[in-house]
């Protein structure tokens, strides 16, 4: 027990001080070399450099593979190569935009590489049933919620600090359902994961000075993905991952297919001098964002705010369901 | 606590009790089917999925009806310059 504590300490603090560092390193590179986005929802467009991907996943990684060294775990390493997978594919779409069909599919592929590790137990708990036993379903479930989670983890990096901020709050309430579980491999990851995006968040949040691009989000949804697979909890993650569902699920159903983000026609808001608001036209999808701003337009940060206040309610849901409403 | 961001904890909240909804009837089918055999077992899985399909569409179609009616009659900030 006491070395599980040390070794998740390590795993904050090496992927905190890597993150921070390759932050340093990174940032001013990426302005040299004319690696800029645009920060649309601000008045007077301003630039702003992109991706910082590789720092987080970077930061994750180095850690994560001290820490499997020291405790000897197989599982660590997968969740290290599956999520650098798809690390990899949204690096790949930064530098060159996959296709609305390609990317989730590629996105299964992660799921394989983690499957493949020999550490996933198709056993998850589920709420009011139990543990169940899905030996035939359960890899199409597993492929299913990497690309689900990648996307709604995208879907989610809308706004500054919208990302992390509600990554945070969404799974921080999971901390005790891991302990309970005894998931110390799932609580390790999850704690490197913060300890990588801390310093992304700090950067990201309003006024943004560094966006994570594609390698970023879709590493950080794997990520998730790959602690709900190893530590059984696949549903509780789900549950507290609604917000991020919601956007994913109502845009894909609004506009009644896969589409990338930049292509889609009619866009859930609109932008004026700072504020947002759900774009009036009856077509335009719907997204989280454009719920929040239905009735009154909003500044960005009020409206992240209020994603954070979601994604907490949506966790603490997620903590009630297992403490109370699973069978153990 | 304005109209949208109510709009947004009912998506959220519904959301939970749909997943919880049809886990409740997968237990049912259990109970009901036994889990002895492939056929039965697949059976569960299907129906169990079907549900889950079934009702995240019917969340949806009820979410984007209220979304619509919470934007057809917006409070401040929906009349700024060029507001429409």
């Amino acid at each position: 027990m006491l070395t599980w504590i040390s070794l998740t300490a390590l795993a904050m603090v090496l992927s905190l001080v890597a993150s921070e560092l390759f932050h340093r390193t990174l940032i001013p590179r990426l302005v040299s070399r004319g690696y800029i986005s645009e920060d649309v929802h601000k008045p007077g467009r301003p630039k702003v450099p992109e991706p910082a991907g590789p720092a987080v996943y970077l930061s994750f990684a180095i850690s994560m593979m001290v820490v499997s060294h020291l405790a000897g775990s197989v599982a660590l390493e997968g969740v290290v190569a599956s999520t650098g997978l798809a690390f990899l594919i949204g690096l790949l779409d930064d530098l060159s935009p996959l296709g609305p069909k390609t990317k989730p599919l590629l996105l299964i592929l992660p799921a394989l590489l983690l499957a493949v590790s020999g550490e996933i137990v198709p056993r998850p708990y589920l709420p009011i049933l139990g543990r169940a036993r899905l030996y035939y379903t359960y890899w199409i479930v597993l492929a299913t919620m990497f690309t689900v989670f990648s996307n709604g983890v995208n879907m989610m990096d809308a706004l500054n600090g919208m990302m992390p901020s509600s990554v945070f709050a969404s799974t921080l309430p999971l901390v005790p359902v891991l302990i309970a579980l005894g998931s110390y491999t799932g609580l390790i990851s999850l704690i490197a994961l913060y300890g990588s995006l801390i310093p992304y968040y700090i950067r990201n949040r309003y006024p943004a000075k560094v966006f994570g691009g594609d390698s970023n989000s879709l590493f950080v949804g794997a990520a998730l993905a790959s602690v709900a697979a190893i530590s059984n909890t696949e549903a509780f993650f789900a549950i507290s991952l609604l917000p991020f569902m919601v956007s994913g699920f109502s845009i894909l159903a609004s506009i009644g297919g896969l589409l990338e983000r930049r292509d889609i026609r009619v866009r859930p808001v609109i932008v004026e001098g700072g504020v947002i608001r759900a774009n009036p036209d009856k077509k335009a999808p719907i997204s989280l964002i454009a719920i929040l701003t239905s009735y009154e337009g909003k500044v960005e940060p009020r409206i992240v705010k209020e994603v954070v206040a979601i994604s907490l309610i949506s966790g603490l849901l997620s903590c009630f369901t297992f403490f109370l409403l699973t069978p153990r | 606590m304005d109209k949208g961001f109510l709009l947004a904890i009912y998506s959220v909240i519904s959301g939970w009790i749909l997943i919880l909804m049809s886990l409740s009837l997968i237990k049912v089918l259990i109970m009901t089917l036994g889990t002895k055999g492939f056929l039965i077992a697949l059976i569960e899985v299907v129906v169990g999925f079907s549900a889950l399909g079934g009702a995240l569409y019917l969340w949806y179609l009820t979410l984007r009806a209220l979304f619509l009616r919470v934007k057809s009659s917006p409070g401040k900030g929906h009349g700024g310059p060029g507001g429409t």
